[in-house]
C-alpha cells in the first residue's frame, strides 16, 4: 500500500513536472510546430488496465478541500494553444464549436434503432438504492434498465434521457439511452440469468425477483411500465474514473483529471443540469480498440439525479444549494431553531411528479454546489467556466426543447415547464460566466486576410451596449517567448482588425509570429479592459494562421 | 535491497530519462513521451485495482441496509432490539424468494444486554400487491424489563425487572383498500414463562412484589389472540415522514389458556400528523395515543400486558416502562428543523398518563418532560435518534434507530 502510493506519486509529480516544464520553461518556444493541437494524443497501448472499483467518497472531499486551499490554480492541462480543448478519450468537440440542429440534439449519441421488444432478463439486481435489469433485447443488444419511482411516473426516466441528450452535445461521452414502454409479459427470463440480492452476491434470478423488481417500480395506468434502456457501452468496462488524480494503469493518463478543463467545466454543466450527483459511480471508463491498441474512454453515465429528480424521489430542497454538509449553515440552523432562512427554503415547485424541483428564476450558476465537493469543479477557475459558458449559450431554445423532447414527458405542461426553466437556467449561466471576463473570443483569419473576433457576451445577449476595444500589436519571439510591441494602444469600435506587417522575421525558423492584445472598453463592465491575447502564425507562402489564444490570468 | 528503494531508484531514472523528450519537435511527440514515460515507470509495476476506501464501503453499506428494507433476497442486516431497553443490537437474516410472490426470511438479533430474537416468517402477496397473508414463529428472551408497580404514582424506588421468555406462532395479513387505508389483522398462540430479571442493579420483580401488586407473577402466560386494525396513512415516507399522518384503530383480544383470571379485550388508537411548517422546511408533529384495556370480569390484566409509558416512543424523560395501568394515554408534540441534509434537530415535549379507568385519565397525574433531539435520516429512512429529556424524575438520553412516534404492536409484553 505505502509503496504503491509512492509510486503514484511520483508518477503525479513526474506527470505534472513534464506539463509544467514542457509548456511554461524560459527557452522553450511557447509554440510547436503543430500547434494548436486539435487532438490529444493517446499514443499507448493501455491493454494493461485492470478494472477498478469505485472508490471516492471521503478521498474526493478531501481532495476537493486540499483543491480550494492549493493557492493559485493553474491553467487547466488539457486545453490547447487556443484555448481549447482537443478531442480525446474525454471529450469531443460539438455545439459550441460547428453548429447543432435541434434533430442532432434529440439524436444526441443514439446511433441505430431503439431496442426492440421481446426482452429477455438476463441479470436483475435488488442492492443499492435502484433495482434494476439488464436486459437483451430482440437484435442481442444488451441494456441495462431502470424505472421511475412509484408516484413518480417519467421523473428519473425523463431526467436521464434529457440529460443524456445535452451531455452528449455538450461534447462528453454517454451511453444511448433509450425510453420505452414494456409490459411484465414482454420479460422472459433466462435460464442463465444471475440476480445480486441485498447481500451483494450473485445467484440465479428467479421470476419472483422480476416481480419484486417491478413492484417497486412506476406502473402506467396500462399496466406497462415506462423504462430507460441504456445500451452497454464499447468496449470491456473498467471501473470508474475519478475526478482527482490519475489512473496508474492508463499510460495514455497524464493530466491531472481535477486540471483537466473537461472536468473543470463539467461544474457549470452540472449545475445548467442540476446534476448533483456528480461522483465516481456515476462514471464509466471503458478500454476501446483504436486502431492496432487499446485507450481508455471516459463515460459519464446515470443521469437519474439530474434536472428534478434524485432518482428516487424529487430533488431534496437544499439540492444544488448546499453540500450535503456544510458547517456555517448547520450551525447556524441548529443555534437558531431553525430561524436562519437559506434561499432554498424559500422557493416555489410547480408540483409537477414527472419534473420534481428544479427552477430556474433563482438559480445563481456560480453558487451552485453539487451534493458531495468535487475536486475538479472546486478548480474550475474563470476561463475554464467561460468556455463552459460559451458552450451553454450555444444552445438555442429550439435545441433544449428538442432535448426536453426526447424525454417523452406525456404532461405537455411538464415539458413546456422544463425546457422554459433550462432556458432560464442558461441564460443565467451566460451573465454569470460570459461577464466575468474579457469577452473577446473565437479568433480567426479570414480570406482577406483580416483577424475577426467575436463578443460573445454581446453575441449572447447577456449584455447590452456598444464596445470599444483596444488593440496593440507586436511581434513575437517565439523561440525566446518574448513580445515586443510594434505600435502603441490604438481604440477601434469593429470586431475585425488588419494583420500588420512585421518589421522582419521574428524567430530562427521561417514562421513569423505577431501577438495582439484586445480589452474591451465599456463602462459597466471595468474587468473586460484586461486584454486576450492573440498569437499568430506566418508560414512561408502561407497566410497568418491563429496559432494562440490566451484569456490572460483570471 | 529494499522494493521500496529499488523502485523509487527505477521512477527517478524515469524522471531523467524523461527529461530529453522536452525537447521534441511537436506537441504531439511531447505528449506521446509523457505517456511513453509513464508506461515506462509503470511497466514493471503490478495492475493495481483501486479500492474503495473505509468511508465508500460504510457508504455501500448503508445502500445495502437501504435496499434491504426494499425486502430484496439475501442476506441482510439487522439493527436494533426486539423491544426498547436492549441495549445495542444486531443481527443477520436471509430472505428468499419462493414461487411467485412469496418470500421466507429468518433472522436473529442479539443485544448487549443479552436480549436475543429469532424468528421466521413466510409472506406472500398477491400480484397487484393489495393483499398480503403471513405466518410466523417467534422466540424471545427478554432479559431486564422494567417494573415499577403499577399505577400514576409508582415510585421510581420501586424499580425493578424481570425476563420473559416467549416463543410464539403468528397468521397476520393485510388488506389495502387504497393507497393510504388498510386493514390489518393478526391471530395466533403465545406462550412463555417469567423469570427473574438479569440486572445486576435493581432487584427481581418477585423481590418487591407479589401477584397482587404484579398480576400474573406466578403464571405461566399462554394465550390465543387476535387483534385487527385500521390503518389510515398518508404519511410521504413512513420510515422518516415529513409530511401527512397516520391514524390507527385496533382492537385486541387476548384469551388467557393458563391464566384464570388474564383474558382481557384491548382497544388502542393511534395518531400523528405531521404538519410542515413554511413550504416543508420545517415541522410540527403532534402525535396522541390512547391504549384501554379491559379485563374479563372480576380478573386482572397480567402486569406485562399492562399498557404503559414511558421511554423513546412516549415519555421521554422518563425510563422504559416507566407506568403501568389498564389506561394509558400519551400527548407528544414535537418541532422539527433541519440542520443539514442528513440531520434534523428538534425540540419536544411529551405528557401523559396511566390510570385503572378511562375517566381517571383526565385527574390522574400528569407525567411531562421535555427536552431536545437531533434525528440523523437518508430522505426517506431515520437512521438514528438521540433525545435528550427533562422529566421530573431527573435527565434521560436515549438512542433509538427509528423516527419516533413508531406504532409498535408487539403480542407480549405490551410495548409502547
Amino acid at each position: 500500500m505505502f509503496r504503491t502510493g509512492i509510486a503514484a506519486m511520483l508518477l503525479v509529480a513526474v506527470a505534472l513536472g513534464n506539463v509544467a516544464v514542457g509548456v511554461t520553461s524560459a527557452g522553450s518556444p511557447r509554440f510547436l510546430p503543430d500547434d494548436p493541437l486539435m487532438r490529444e494524443v493517446e499514443s499507448q497501448d493501455a491493454a494493461r488496465v485492470k478494472p477498478a472499483e469505485p472508490a471516492e467518497g471521503l478521498a474526493s472531499w478531501r481532495a476537493a478541500k486540499a483543491g480550494t486551499r492549493a493557492g493559485r490554480i493553474g491553467l487547466a492541462g488539457d486545453v490547447n494553444t487556443v484555448d481549447g480543448v482537443p478531442d480525446s478519450a474525454w471529450f469531443t468537440n460539438r455545439i459550441g464549436t460547428r453548429p447543432m440542429t435541434p434533430d442532432e440534439v434529440r439524436r444526441g449519441p443514439d446511433t441505430g434503432t431503439p431496442p426492440m421488444a421481446p426482452w429477455t432478463v438476463v441479470a436483475g439486481k435488488s442492492d443499492g438504492v435502484t433495482p434494476g435489469l439488464r436486459l437483451q433485447d430482440s437484435l442481442g443488444r444488451i441494456y441495462f434498465v431502470k424505472f421511475d419511482p412509484p408516484g413518480f411516473p417519467e421523473l428519473a426516466s425523463g431526467a436521464e434521457v434529457v440529460s443524456t441528450k445535452l451531455l452528449y452535445a455538450l461534447g462528453y461521452w454517454v451511453p444511448e439511452n433509450y425510453i420505452v414502454q414494456v409490459r411484465r409479459e414482454d420479460l422472459r427470463r433466462s435460464p442463465r440469468a444471475a440476480f445480486k440480492g441485498t447481500d451483494g452476491r450473485k445467484r440465479p434470478m428467479t421470476d419472483a425477483d422480476i416481480d419484486f423488481i417491478l413492484q417497486h417500480a412506476a406502473r402506467s395506468g396500462d399496466g406497462s411500465y415506462r423504462i430507460v434502456a441504456s445500451l452497454s457501452v464499447e468496449g470491456t468496462p473498467v471501473g470508474p474514473f475519478r475526478y482527482q488524480g490519475l489512473r496508474t494503469d492508463d499510460p495514455n493518463d497524464v493530466v491531472l483529471h481535477e486540471d483537466r478543463r473537461s472536468l473543470r467545466a463539467l461544474a457549470v454543466f452540472a449545475a445548467w443540469l442540476n446534476h448533483v450527483d456528480t461522483k465516481a459511480q456515476n462514471t464509466l471508463d471503458s478500454l476501446v480498440q483504436a486502431g492496432d491498441m487499446r485507450v481508455v474512454r471516459h463515460y459519464l453515465i446515470d443521469f437519474g439525479s439530474t434536472l428534478g429528480s434524485a432518482g428516487t424521489e424529487p430533488k431534496d430542497w437544499r439540492d444544488g444549494f448546499e453540500y450535503a454538509y456544510e458547517g456555517r449553515p448547520a450551525a447556524l440552523s441548529l443555534l437558531t431553531f431553525g430561524a436562519h432562512t437559506p434561499i432554498w427554503r424559500t422557493l416555489r415547485y410547480p408540483g409537477l411528479p414527472s419534473i420534481g424541483r428544479i427552477e430556474g428564476r433563482h438559480f445563481d450558476p456560480a453558487a451552485w454546489k453539487p451534493t458531495l465537493p468535487n475536486p475538479a469543479f472546486q478548480r474550475a477557475r474563470a476561463d475554464d467556466t467561460f468556455w463552459a459558458a460559451q458552450r451553454v449559450m450555444a444552445f438555442s431554445d429550439d435545441a433544449i426543447r428538442a432535448a426536453v423532447d426526447s424525454g417523452e414527458y406525456s404532461d405537455p405542461a411538464a415539458a413546456r415547464y422544463l425546457a422554459d426553466v433550462l432556458i432560464e437556467r442558461r441564460d443565467a449561466i451566460g451573465r454569470a460566466f460570459l461577464t466575468r471576463a474579457n469577452p473577446v473570443s473565437n479568433p480567426t483569419i479570414d480570406g482577406a486576410g483580416r483577424l475577426n473576433f467575436r463578443n460573445v457576451a454581446l453575441d449572447a445577449g447577456v449584455v447590452e451596449g456598444s464596445p470599444m476595444y483596444r488593440v496593440r500589436w507586436s511581434t513575437f519571439d517565439n523561440a525566446a517567448d518574448l513580445a515586443a510591441s510594434m505600435e502603441s494602444w490604438k481604440t477601434v469600435r469593429a470586431s475585425s482588425l488588419v494583420v500588420p506587417e512585421p518589421p522582419a522575421v521574428t524567430g530562427p525558423t521561417e514562421d513569423r509570429f505577431l501577438m495582439v492584445e484586445i480589452s474591451t472598453v465599456l463602462a459597466a463592465f471595468p474587468e473586460w479592459q484586461r486584454p486576450v491575447r492573440v498569437f499568430v502564425r506566418g508560414r512561408l507562402g502561407e497566410s497568418w494562421t491563429v496559432v494562440g489564444f490566451e484569456r490572460g490570468t483570471l | 535491497m529494499h522494493p521500496t528503494f529499488i523502485r523509487l531508484c527505477a521512477l527517478a531514472g524515469a524522471c531523467v530519462v524523461s527529461m530529453p523528450l522536452y525537447a521534441q519537435e511537436t506537441r504531439a511527440s511531447v505528449s506521446e513521451a509523457q505517456s511513453a514515460a509513464k508506461t515506462e515507470q509503470t511497466a514493471d509495476a503490478p495492475a493495481v485495482a483501486q479500492k474503495p476506501g473505509a468511508f465508500d464501503r460504510l457508504v455501500s453499506l448503508g445502500t445495502r441496509v437501504s435496499g434491504n428494507a426494499g425486502g430484496g433476497n439475501g442476506v441482510f442486516p439487522i439493527f436494533g432490539g426486539p423491544v426498547p431497553g436492549s441495549g445495542i443490537a444486531a443481527g443477520a437474516g436471509l430472505r428468499h424468494s419462493v414461487g411467485s410472490g412469496a418470500v421466507v426470511d429468518a433472522s436473529m438479533s442479539l443485544s448487549l444486554r443479552g436480549y436475543a430474537e429469532a424468528q421466521a416468517t413466510i409472506r406472500s402477496s398477491s400480484i397487484e400487491g393489495r393483499a398480503s397473508i403471513a405466518a410466523q414463529v417467534i422466540a424471545q428472551d427478554l432479559r431486564q424489563l422494567n417494573y415499577f408497580g403499577f399505577g400514576a404514582d409508582s415510585l421510581k424506588s420501586d424499580h425493578s425487572d424481570y425476563r420473559l421468555r416467549r416463543i410464539g406462532a403468528l397468521a397476520l395479513g393485510n388488506i389495502r383498500a387504497t393507497r393510504a387505508l388498510n386493514l390489518d389483522w393478526r391471530a395466533g398462540y403465545t406462550e412463555g414463562r417469567l423469570l427473574p430479571g438479569t440486572s445486576s442493579v435493581t432487584p427481581s420483580v418477585e423481590q418487591r412484589f407479589d401477584a397482587a401488586s404484579a398480576p400474573g407473577l406466578d403464571e405461566t402466560m399462554r394465550y390465543v389472540h387476535g387483534d385487527g386494525a385500521l390503518n389510515l396513512d398518508w404519511r410521504d415516507h413512513p420510515g422518516y415522514p415529513t409530511q401527512g399522518g397516520m391514524l390507527r384503530a385496533g382492537l385486541s383480544r387476548y384469551q388467557s389458556l393458563a391464566v384464570a383470571a388474564g383474558s382481557f379485550s384491548q382497544l388502542d388508537v393511534d395518531t400523528v400528523h405531521y404538519l410542515p411548517i413554511f413550504r416543508r422546511n420545517f415541522d410540527l408533529i403532534v402525535r396522541g395515543r390512547v391504549t384501554l384495556a379491559r379485563p374479563d370480569g372480576g380478573s386482572q390484566v397480567p402486569f406485562y400486558m399492562l399498557p404503559t409509558l414511558g421511554g423513546s416512543e412516549t415519555l421521554r424523560g422518563f425510563s422504559d416502562f416507566r407506568f403501568r395501568d389498564t389506561d394509558a394515554a400519551v400527548v407528544n408534540v414535537e418541532y422539527r428543523w433541519p440542520v443539514f441534509r442528513m440531520m434534523d434537530a428538534a425540540l419536544f415535549a411529551d405528557g401523559g398518563r396511566v390510570a385503572s379507568t378511562p375517566g381517571g385519565l383526565l385527574n390522574s397525574t400528569l407525567h411531562r418532560d421535555y427536552g431536545m433531539g437531533v434525528r440523523l435520516h437518508t430522505p426517506t429512512r431515520a437512521i438514528a435518534r438521540i433525545d435528550v429529556a427533562r422529566g421530573n424524575e431527573g435527565i434521560r438520553l436515549s438512542v433509538s434507530l427509528s423516527a419516533p412516534f413508531k406504532s409498535t404492536h408487539a403480542v407480549a409484553p405490551y410495548v409502547p
